[in-house]
């Protein structure tokens, strides 16, 4: 699991399984649980007899400052958790042998009569914060333990977080929490965005968004049918459509650029350019967007100004790093057609081409003021025929193996 | 010594050497192939640390890196600075872990290379989605949980995420829960070769497509209250197009900017303008015309093309030290017409700057319409230290005959006899003010040493003479002719004299000049045969229609 994405405090803000993911990692991972949680049994133990200074803590403080030094390498953080019946290194229950198991459950009665629920660090530790340890463990412990052990003689880097041990989390149940969580407040980002330009009011920073859309990219990484289903979703209110749209044609974007080999960055691209496709909706009157009849020229006039409005409120901004310039570009371009019905082809790129394909096919599949939804099928057949001049061709051919779990 | 205090010593030296080879990236961005070298010492420290612990963690504050509490890198808290840039935007560690490769330190070099100093602070992403992006598998980075949607989405967010998180749970309960769990990535629909092909957009190209995007707005008048914002975009994407070198971005975006239609056309090229004139700005559109690239020789006539009349001077002051020709016609051509702004800069180059560059402007002098001006500019080099500038000069100042009789005087007296003779030559043909052009030639030729001068020096000055048809040339050359100076020893000085004074009678060609010369043809009047053959073809060569002569004039 890449710790990044972590409260300070411990608790899981965006991730609740490992995605960085390699096999050897977790394995490594689990040793060096081991190894911290029979140093810190031997220090306890030795505790009981010996003073804080003696000799005998040198081999277990080395063994454990080795296991914290190679954790923090490699996630850049040391996370010993005790639950009802588990000890966690890194959000990764850690599994003993037959013969370790008695000495882990010891640590962590003797951690859980303290008081103490994890012990954290994202700094190297200092030995004299790895002596303070052999304090904590001892007989001697002040009844009052803070966030940074004993008061009086506070831990410099090490962490306690302290009361009643949480139940461990479902991970199923925390997964999915976690994918409704990214996708809902992709949704929310791209109404609030809207609602906002719509009155010239305060913006929810790009970063902010910058950050949800690597989430998206993380997750669709680690279970990717399951982040596939997200497109799925379809509004209950028509006021939420364009908010649900972009997050679906963001999920669909981001999944057809990992089946195309793209990068992360540029799935990472798309994502943004998916959220802020129809931003420029917000140029056009709420009458216009409800009506169910035939539009009239003027009305015409301000969707066709639509595409154009989207890569104003993106242009705006004045980025110009290429990030920003290919999520003006594709927000815009996806909107124009392939095979235009008069004048030369206008130059779409990559982003552009598939952000078309994504959108429209989540176009078509939910009820709009002006028609009902099309099944997925039908969808891809009016895509792969009568707005086939719209797209891509070749790529239509492969967004059909890709969206195959949604027929 | 210690072995953590080894280690500290060890990656103090490393980030030393990475501030040293950030600085070197730096100035030198538009060379990436000798990146790799300034890495290459502190990927030898890095490894050679990593070699003695797994990871090497860093702690980041406003205006220092530690490692486990030590500062290893410190630089004074500022906007620009690498470790205000990274605390800034969130992160809080880096770790480099074993198995750190040259090029995952480029890349975090990348990301880790300061704003340039002034530049806009908008032209690459947060440090935390760069680090993202990188995908780095030595180098992670913990970043605080802050600059979150959480954090700014309003009273309402709670409330709308909540009731779309249920609705999600559910539609994922209804379509399989957890026991859909993937097995395995599915398989990758285009190999390497096909994603080059489909997926290859350069910066410039994008760019490009941007800069059009946004004309197309401005166009359409769909840029309301955000002009000035699309204005500055647009600028930035010129100015960082020409900082990239990326040529073909730049011309395509100041071409579509020049052709710009629309009620707002004049007031975007207007602000665009004011922002291409800075000095900077036009030195670094003049350095590209060097680049090999394709475009290159187009982008600084683009550039021109849209400065205002008040960018007189700073064109001035690129022309000053251009020194490619390719690069002083345009500039040059840009300085004149905008005479208004940049007279006196160009007179004082035309005066004293390098020779290629006045020359240059000479050549481009017909971009001025007005003749005296244009004269006047002319003028100006006739005091260049170089003879082949003021050679080139005093062939101009003549279209403006009372320039000429002005300003040419001086050169009449030269210590180089080839710009005298340029200069007598040039004032020949100053007919409409012959009678002052004239006097100034004879008072040249009545200096005590001019008879001392090569004979050619002394054939043009009686031809100049002549060619000016004015009646006090004309005395003077046929009193010359009738009457030489007389003397013992002075004979064939004086038959010289009266075979110069033929050649400028014949120079004449006038009525008047053909009596004087039929006169001395008479054998009464005594002249040496060799005058008098002198008069006889001259004579002809009078009379002779000029068409029918052969040879042009002589």
């Amino acid at each position: 699991m890449s710790p990044r994405d972590r409260r300070p405090d411990g608790g899981v803000l965006s991730q609740v399984f490992d995605v960085s993911g390699a096999q050897a990692t977790r394995e490594r991972r689990q040793q060096l649980g081991r190894d911290a949680v029979m140093a810190l049994n031997a220090i306890q133990r030795n505790a009981r007899n010996y003073g804080e200074d003696n000799k005998v803590f040198g081999p277990p403080i080395a063994q454990l400052k080795a296991a914290v030094m190679e954790l923090l390498g490699a996630d850049g953080l040391f996370e010993l958790e005790i639950t009802d019946d588990e000890l966690w290194i890194n959000r990764q229950a850690i599994r003993f042998d037959a013969g370790s198991v008695p000495l882990a459950a010891n640590l962590r009665n003797e951690l859980r009569e303290r008081g103490i629920r994890a012990i954290v660090t994202h700094l190297p530790p200092p030995d004299t914060d790895l002596r303070l340890l052999v304090r904590l463990l001892s007989p001697a412990v002040p009844r009052t333990l803070g966030p940074r052990g004993d008061p009086s003689q506070p831990l410099k880097t090490f962490v306690l977080r302290t009361g009643p041990v949480a139940a461990a989390p479902d991970p199923a149940s925390e997964r999915m929490t976690r994918y409704a969580t990214v996708y809902a407040s992709a949704a929310f980002f791209v109404n609030h965005t809207i609602q906002q330009l719509r009155v010239g009011g305060e913006l929810i920073p790009l970063w902010a968004a910058s950050r949800m859309v690597q989430d998206l990219v993380d997750l669709q990484g680690a279970a990717p049918l399951r982040f596939l289903r997200l497109a799925r979703m379809k509004p209950d209110q028509p006021d939420r459509y364009w908010g649900i749209h972009a997050a679906n044609v963001a999920v669909l974007a981001v999944t057809f650029g990992a089946r195309l080999g793209l990068s992360k960055r540029r799935r990472h691209d798309l994502g943004m350019a998916a959220l802020f496709h129809d931003v420029g909706i917000a140029a056009i009157p709420a009458n216009v967007l409800a009506k169910q009849g035939k539009l009239d020229q003027k009305d015409r006039g301000f969707l066709d100004a639509s595409p154009l409005f989207a890569a104003r409120a993106i242009l705006r901004d004045r980025e110009v790093h290429g990030a920003a310039l290919e999520r003006a570009l594709a927000a815009y371009e996806c909107h124009l057609d392939m095979v235009p019905k008069e004048g030369a082809p206008p130059e779409v790129g990559l982003g552009g081409r598939i952000l078309a394909i994504c959108e429209s096919f989540d176009a078509l599949t939910t009820d709009r003021p002006f028609r009902r939804a099309h099944s997925p099928r039908e969808a891809i057949g009016i895509m792969t025929t009568e707005q086939l001049f719209r797209f891509d061709p070749a790529l239509v051919d492969l967004f059909v193996k890709v969206a195959q779990p949604l027929l | 010594m210690p072995e953590t205090s080894q280690d500290s010593a060890l990656v103090r030296d490393a980030f030393a050497g990475l501030a040293r080879a950030l600085k070197r990236v730096s100035i030198y961005r538009h060379a990436p192939g000798q990146h790799a070298s300034f890495v290459e010492p502190v990927l030898a420290t890095f490894r050679e640390v990593l070699s003695r612990r797994p990871a090497v963690t860093i702690s980041v504050e406003q205006g220092s890196l530690t490692f486990e509490g030590q500062p290893v890198y410190t630089e004074p808290p500022r906007e620009w600075g690498l470790c205000f840039r990274l605390h800034r935007d969130g992160i809080r560690t880096i770790t480099f872990k074993s198995g750190l490769s040259a090029e995952e330190l480029l890349d975090f070099m990348d990301v880790a290379l300061p704003d340039s100093q002034g530049g806009p602070a908008t032209s690459r992403e947060d440090a935390v989605t760069e680090l993202w992006k990188a995908d780095l598998a030595s180098i992670e980075y913990t970043a605080i949980a802050g600059y979150r949607i959480e954090e700014h989405g309003g009273p309402g967010f709670s409330q709308a995420v909540e009731a779309l998180i249920q609705r999600v749970q559910e539609l994922t309960q209804a379509s399989g829960s957890d026991a859909l769990a993937d097995h395995g990535a599915p398989p990758l629909l285009w190999d390497d070769g096909l994603r080059k092909k489909n997926d290859s957009q350069s910066w410039g190209e994008l760019a490009r497509r941007a800069a059009l995007t946004v004309l197309r707005i401005v166009e359409r008048d769909l840029a309301g209250w955000d002009l000035e914002a699309l204005q500055e975009t647009f600028w930035r994407l010129v100015d960082d197009g020409a900082e990239r070198g990326e040529v073909l971005a730049v011309v395509a975006a100041l071409d579509g900017a020049r052709r710009l239609q629309g009620q707002h056309a004049a007031g975007f090229r207007t602000a665009l303008s004011r922002k291409m004139m800075d000095e900077k700005r036009l030195a670094r559109a003049v350095e590209l015309v060097g680049l090999s690239d394709k475009g290159a020789a187009q982008i600084l006539a683009s550039w021109l093309q849209l400065l205002p009349a008040e960018a007189g001077p700073n064109i001035a002051s690129a022309l000053a030290t251009a020194t490619r020709g390719d690069v002083i016609a345009p500039l040059a051509h840009a300085a004149l017409v905008r005479l208004g702004t940049s007279r006196a800069f160009v007179e004082e180059i035309l005066h004293r700057g390098p020779a290629a560059v006045s020359l240059g402007i000479l050549a481009q002098l017909g971009a001025v319409q007005a003749v005296r001006p244009r004269a006047e500019l002319a003028a100006a080099a006739l005091g260049h230290p170089e003879t082949r500038v003021r050679a080139e000069a005093m062939r101009i100042v003549p279209i403006e005959p009372q320039v000429a009789v002005e300003r040419l005087r001086p050169l009449l007296e030269d210590a180089d006899p080839q710009l005298r003779m340029t200069a007598a030559d040039a004032l020949s043909s100053c007919i409409s003010v012959a009678e002052p052009a004239a006097l100034l030639l004879i008072r040249a030729m009545s200096r005590p040493d001019f008879e001392q001068r090569e004979r050619e020096e002394l054939v043009v000055f009686h031809r100049a003479l002549g060619r000016l048809q004015s009646t006090t040339g004309h005395s003077y050359l046929a009193e010359r002719l009738a009457h030489p100076k007389k003397g013992f020893l002075k004979k064939r000085r004086n038959e010289q004299e009266q075979l110069l004074a033929v050649q400028g009678l014949a120079e004449e060609a006038t009525l008047r000049s053909l009596r004087i010369l039929e006169d001395a043809m008479v054998p009464g009047r005594g002249h040496p045969p060799s005058v008098v053959n002198a008069c006889r073809a001259a004579a002809l060569r009078i009379r002779t229609p000029r068409g029918a002569r052969g040879g042009g004039n002589q």
